[in-house]
């Protein structure tokens, strides 16, 4: 089953994201800020990461730096209320992460699409995308 | 050449040409002579005019003229030196003269008048009741001379001096703002009219400071500021603010005694008008601000709204009655969506950034307008299909284009660029397939002009290129400028919105 962390600093949001994904197949983890983004990678193995830009404690940006320093090369959605973030998330992870960029609200299905993209990019085929 | 002009018209001062006359009529008397004249020359023409004369001769004599040269005069003004010739004619002097007006010169005293060891004219006496002209009477008129000289130039200076007062108060009006000289006493020496219409007080030159401007912040300030600063302060006329700059300097003049007096000089510039411009914008900033950050944090609980909700209608085992209150809830949030959308277009807009529009563009048409704005610079061009080519100085190129490109436009699409290529000494910008959008450049407005060195010489020859010009083709044509700002110097893009 793949395996998905989600990170937002809104707990309205992470529910959410929790339904959607679980509803997808997925095996889904949360964390509320960038510290514990830290924490949960340390811990597990991911296929995707949903990741919020302002984050209070770590800023989503400083995420995706660590994300690179430490090699990890699983895919990224960018989900943030401002647009404008996206040169900034390109700027970072330009030929290094393969990321995503939806802003709130997203549209779930646009962003199952993204997913589904991302997913078999990096060929990822685990047991996913079971449609309720 | 000048000071002669300056003496010309200073002796027609009426005072001075009684004052030089008594001199001529003290020399005829006291060197017993029959006549006297006072020449000034006219280096315009290489003559000396009959200046005042006096004698039998003065009324036809006044005004006439003889070449630098001739005569005795003649010779006294262009040696510059004193010359007595008693009996002349036989001398060979006097003959011609004496024909063609009946006068008989019978002996000739003449001694220069020396300005600034310049001869600026001659005095003559005609012909001693006394026996000849002596050298004593030659050390006479030389005194006399150097009297009428003397006086001269100290009519220059004061003509001078007066002139040098026209000139400052000419110039001191002529300024844009209100300018008021104060002397070390505290006393208003001079000001212009804008001083005038801006404290709407009349004739306040010899005034103390504190009588015109009775606002003791704006007193305290100017004697805090000294002579070398500036401050805002504001005055209430008519029941409203009015904002003025008061700038202060200083000047000295030592006068001709020695004495050297300090000036302060008070500029006062109006800034009403660019103080309420900036409220304005600011305002407008804050507005936009306001009005986009609302749009922001609308978004972060919308999300859960509308994606549940979303969620909960598609569940198939959802009760009917449930599941038509989710799509109510469902769809009123998707219209909130769209009104966050429009409110984040509505600060875009009160902010000047940039908004996303799908209209199409005559791509050509663009290139042929931006190499239109390049006219004047030599630079070259060549034009693709989609593409345009500007071969120029990299230094110069990059500079205006890091300026022109930094402004914070961070919207991008994947498909879309202009690539600026640095090879060796040109910089290519590359303008790949533009694609609309509407941008307001607003914050460059403020950009003038950018300078460049001649590429095509290497001299450091300043030409200036109207970035604004190509800001304003680029805006008419909805086309959006884009720079990522990592790799500033070497590529930028021109960018659509949307896909």
């Amino acid at each position: 089953m793949a395996r998905v962390l989600v990170a937002d600093d809104v707990p309205s949001i992470l529910y959410l994201f929790k339904e959607f994904f679980k509803l997808k197949g997925f095996e889904v983890d949360t964390a509320e800020n960038g510290f514990e983004v830290g924490k949960m990678l340390s811990k597990n193995d991911y296929h995707l990461i949903v990741l919020d830009i302002k984050m209070g404690g770590k800023h989503g940006l400083e995420v995706l730096e660590n994300l690179i320093e430490r090699g990890y090369k699983f895919p990224v959605i960018v989900c943030t209320a401002y647009g404008h973030l996206k040169e900034d998330v390109d700027i970072i992870t330009k030929g290094k992460l393969d990321v995503e960029f939806v802003t709130k609200p997203p549209d779930l299905e646009v962003l199952w699409d993204k997913v589904v993209q991302l997913l078999e990019r990096n060929a990822i085929k685990e047991e996913v995308g079971t449609d309720n | 050449m000048r000071l002669r002009k300056k003496l010309g018209q200073i002796t027609e001062s009426e005072n001075l040409t009684k004052l030089l006359k008594r001199i001529l009529d003290l020399s005829q008397e006291v060197l017993e002579s029959e006549a006297a004249t006072l020449f000034l020359v006219d280096r315009d023409t290489d003559e000396l005019v009959f200046k005042i004369v006096s004698g039998p001769m003065a009324g036809e004599l006044q005004g006439k003229r003889i070449k630098i040269g001739e005569g005795i005069a003649g010779k006294t003004a262009r040696e510059g030196k004193s010359f007595v010739v008693n009996r002349p004619v036989k001398a060979g002097y006097a003959d011609k003269f004496d024909r063609q007006t009946g006068f008989n010169t019978e002996s000739l005293l003449a001694a220069p008048l020396i300005v600034d060891g310049e001869t600026i004219g001659v005095i003559e006496v005609i012909n001693s009741k006394g026996g000849d002209y002596t050298n004593r009477s030659k050390e006479i008129l030389e005194q006399l001379a150097a009297q009428v000289s003397s006086e001269l130039k100290m009519a220059l200076l004061s003509e001078r001096l007066s002139k040098s007062e026209d000139f400052l108060n000419s110039v001191i009006d002529s300024l844009p703002g209100g300018i008021i000289i104060l002397d070390e006493k505290g006393f208003i020496r001079k000001s212009n009219s804008t001083v005038e219409e801006i404290l709407e007080k009349k004739d306040i030159e010899g005034k103390r400071l504190e009588e015109v401007l009775p606002y003791s912040d704006i007193l305290k300030n100017i004697k805090k500021t000294q002579d070398k600063g500036s401050f805002e302060a504001v005055i209430r006329k008519n029941g409203k603010d009015s904002h003025f700059n008061f700038e202060l300097s200083s000047a000295k003049e030592v006068s001709s005694s020695g004495i050297e007096m300090k000036y302060i000089i008070i500029q006062i510039g109006d800034i009403t008008e660019r103080i309420e411009l900036g409220r304005l914008k600011y305002l407008q900033e804050a507005n936009a601000n306001f009005v986009s950050g609302l749009s922001h944090r609308l978004r972060t609980p919308l999300t859960p709204i509308l994606g549940l909700s979303g969620i909960l209608k598609e569940q198939k085992d959802f009760p009917e009655k449930y599941k038509e209150m989710v799509e109510i809830i469902h769809g009123a949030s998707l219209e909130m969506k769209d009104m966050v959308e429009k409110l984040l277009d509505i600060a875009k807009i009160g902010s000047n950034k940039a908004i996303e529009v799908n209209e199409k563009v005559d791509l050509n048409l663009v290139l042929d307008e931006i190499i239109s704005g390049f006219d004047h610079v030599p630079f070259e061009f060549s034009k693709g299909k989609k593409k345009l080519l500007i071969k120029g100085n990299y230094i110069w190129l990059v500079k205006s284009l890091k300026e022109l490109f930094s402004i914070g436009l961070k919207e991008r699409s994947e498909n879309l660029r202009v690539e600026l290529e640095g090879k060796g000494k040109y910089v290519y910008l590359h303008l790949k397939g533009f694609k609309p959008l509407i941008t307001d450049f607003s914050k460059l407005e403020n950009t003038p002009i950018f300078q460049f060195d001649n590429p095509l010489t290497g001299d450091s020859d300043i030409k200036y290129l109207d970035i604004p010009l190509i800001r304003l083709v680029l805006n008419q044509h909805n086309v959006k400028i884009s720079v990522n700002e990592a790799d500033v110097l070497l590529s930028l893009r021109f960018e659509k919105a949307g896909k």
